[in-house]
């Protein structure tokens, strides 16, 4: 177990090494970045602030120095936490992410709560009716619900709310509240707003999950243990609920831990684009399209790290929760 | 009663029997025409196919850059009874004029319900190119006027006065061509490495596979915006088109290339393979005429249903501005017109192109699922 777990971590480690120099490739590769603009235009103030101003930044990115040092640069401040200037909003960009990140963590969690209180009903619903009318209706809306992009779900929710119903769905406070300190009141609005993102993301996240528990059950279903369970005289629900959901439900928790995880930093970015949210999706876009590279990095690398550790966290609940799956 | 039972249990042996004796690929054929989601999900490629892809010159009833001085006009809808109650089989549109509101100063265009424009079939419009080299000036309908005003906007048109419906057609073309041919690259680089990774075994197979563990440790949504934004802007469209397919397939062969590896490498083991070799015959062609068509049932499925997930993510990074750009016409680009508050809100008709993703996404999947039972006819 703990050879597994050091193993785990040591390859997760080198891993992201190679993940963040690739990231760094990836975003230092296309010409005109922010930053370079922003350098321009301090050598052509050229005044004294300007020329202290441009030493720091020398120092602190390692300009005109090979890209390896840059890159160790990078990453060696990274580590400590300090993730570079954002040039577009001339902030931190640790700070910029702590501005975000509560936001996009509630999000993710009402997600997350939407989402598993539908699929796993009615997973558990078209297992043990299959081929019912109810079981057909269900597997057709899922089957579509998988095939709907989550970014056109969420044209289409914009399209509704704002041409048929005349309501303000866009953001997550209304103009009144965007600057407020918090107050119940605050929070309330924050609800009422933030169910559309989450409804989405649910329903696009239950498609697949009612399917994948649809399948498992019934495979459980069908096993002698459940005959055994059923013999013994024990009541339908306690046999669905107790001993065959029990076992179908393993297959789940990896994806609560690999979706979830990175769902913290970038649940679902299109969807947070489309509806113009302040959360973490729309800021890492805007720095791709503005070039603001440390920005969007950052955004790439912490979202890999949440992957990995999301897999990781999967293994060890799996292997806690299912006393068959040995770590070794 | 029991004779009629008889015949019928006969001939279901017999079809059995038919069933049993026939090639592969007709048992494939066979199963897959009794699966009805599948066939409608065909029978709509095919239309979107020949209406985008190969003839869209003709079925649109402008040319893509037609620019009419009607901008963000509402769609025209076809009628059949006037105002006044005269019914004609031949449908017709009503003509457009520009109102402007006092209030808010906004332009819009309401129909003139005094002017009339009968619709029909095969008339004679703008001479375009079938495919840039049949020339022809016949398109599928319109309003055969030489009045200027006569104009036939069936989903409206975008902010430079261009008939959506013609653009929907013209961006199809790019969108179906870009998933098609980003597939194909997939299928060439991921079939490729994963035989040379299972059939090699070793240091090759070690690097293959970390190289595929490193592009699937990244998040794909978040990597692919990131190449997208690392494709120069200042590159011409031609150039940027290609760059975009050729990311779709780099960023995914990676879980292709593990499927077909292990398929290969079970087939390496296989008597035929030994036979193969004993006879001498090249690693090459072992792995060209013997490991690989034995993956191809395989890879069939997960190309057709790979297809969708190319189309979206084109129209996904075209939408948010980090995939192909204006005057490059796809769907994505077409959705980037409708990617503000106030185009949604007064001009929402631009979100017709919505429908025709989802439509082209449903039936490939549709397919795929189809050719995934069918690929694997023996089975009940």
């Amino acid at each position: 177990m703990l050879s597994f777990l050091i193993r785990r971590v040591f390859y997760a480690l080198i891993m992201l090494v190679v993940v963040s120099f690739v990231s760094f490739i990836i975003i230092s590769l296309p010409p005109g970045d922010y930053m370079t603009q922003r350098i321009r235009e301090l050598e052509s103030m050229g005044d004294k602030s300007a020329e202290t101003r441009l030493e720091q930044y020398r120092i602190r990115y390692g300009l005109e120095k090979p890209f390896l040092t840059q890159y160790w640069l990078w990453i060696s401040n990274f580590v400590q936490g300090d993730f570079g200037l954002s040039f577009e909003y001339e902030q931190p960009v640790a700070t910029l992410l702590k501005q975000r990140l509560p936001l996009s963590v509630t999000l993710a969690v009402t997600t997350t709560v939407f989402t598993w209180a539908m699929a796993i009903p009615i997973g558990v619903f078209s297992a043990v009716k299959q081929y019912s009318l109810g079981d057909q209706i269900f597997t057709t809306l899922s089957f579509i619900g998988v095939g709907i992009p989550s970014f056109l779900m969420a044209l289409v929710v914009l399209y509704i709310a704002i041409v048929k119903l005349d309501q303000d769905v866009i953001g997550l406070f209304s103009r009144n509240f965007q600057d407020a300190p918090w107050s119940l009141a605050k929070v309330w609005d924050l609800l009422k707003h933030m169910w559309v993102p989450a409804l989405i993301g649910a329903i696009t996240g239950t498609s697949g999950t009612i399917r994948i528990m649809r399948g498992n059950l019934l495979d459980t279903l069908g096993q002698p243990f459940i005959e055994a369970a059923r013999a013994r005289g024990l009541k339908n629900r306690t046999v669905i609920w107790r001993h065959a959901v029990r076992m179908a439900i393993n297959p789940l928790i990896v994806i609560l831990g690999t979706e979830t995880f990175p769902a913290i930093l970038a649940g679902n970015i299109l969807v947070e684009v489309v509806l113009s949210l302040p959360t973490m999706g729309p800021l890492y876009i805007r720095a791709l399209l503005t070039q603001d590279m440390f920005t969007a990095g950052t955004v790439l690398v912490l979202i890999t790290l949440m992957v990995m550790i999301g897999a990781l966290v999967a293994d060890l609940a799996l292997a806690w929760v299912d006393p068959r799956i040995r770590l070794d | 009663m029991s004779a009629s039972e008889n015949e019928t249990s006969i001939d279901a042996a017999q079809e059995e029997k038919e069933q049993i004796s026939q090639s592969y690929w007709a048992l494939v054929w066979w199963k897959f025409k009794k699966n009805r989601t599948a066939v409608v999900g065909a029978i709509f490629l095919t239309i979107f196919y020949i209406a985008c892809v190969f003839f869209a010159e003709f079925f649109a009833p402008y040319p893509k850059e037609y620019e009419s001085e009607y901008i963000e006009a509402r769609s025209t809808s076809l009628h059949w009874r006037d105002e006044d109650g005269n019914f004609s089989f031949r449908p017709f549109v009503y003509g457009l004029e520009k109102v402007i509101n006092e209030q808010t100063r906004k332009r819009s265009f309401e129909v003139d319900t005094t002017k009339k424009y009968p619709v029909y079939f095969l008339v004679e419009g703008e001479p375009v190119k079938i495919l840039g080299f049949i020339p022809t000036s016949i398109h599928l309908f319109g309003n055969d006027s030489e009045d200027p005003d006569a104009n036939i906007f069936i989903m409206g048109t975008d902010k430079l006065g261009r008939d959506l419906f013609s653009r929907i057609l013209y961006g199809g073309r790019i969108s179906m061509f870009i998933g098609l041919f980003s597939v194909i690259v997939f299928l060439v680089v991921g079939v490729s490495l994963g035989a040379i990774s299972g059939y090699y075994g070793g240091a090759t197979d070690i690097v293959i596979m970390r190289i595929t563990e490193l592009l699937t440790a990244f998040p794909q949504e978040p990597l692919f915006l990131a190449l997208g934004a690392a494709v120069p802007i200042t590159w011409p469209s031609t150039q940027v088109f290609f760059m975009v397919t050729i990311l779709l397939a780099l960023v995914q062969w990676g879980g292709l290339a593990r499927q077909v590896r292990g398929l290969v490498l079970a087939g390496r083991e296989e008597q035929y393979v030994l036979a193969a070799q004993s006879f001498g015959a090249s690693d090459r062609r072992i792995i060209l005429s013997h490991l690989i068509p034995a993956t191809m049932s395989h890879v069939i499925v997960i190309a057709t249903l790979k297809i969708p997930a190319m189309i979206l993510l084109e129209t996904t990074l075209s939408y948010f501005g980090l995939g192909l750009v204006p005057p490059t016409v796809s769907w994505g680009t077409l959705l980037q017109d409708a990617n503000s508050v106030r185009a949604i809100r007064f001009a929402p008709h631009l979100l017709y192109t919505v429908p025709f993703i989802l439509l082209a996404i449903l039936s490939y999947n549709m397919l795929g699922d189809g050719l995934r039972d069918a690929m694997d006819p023996y089975s009940k």
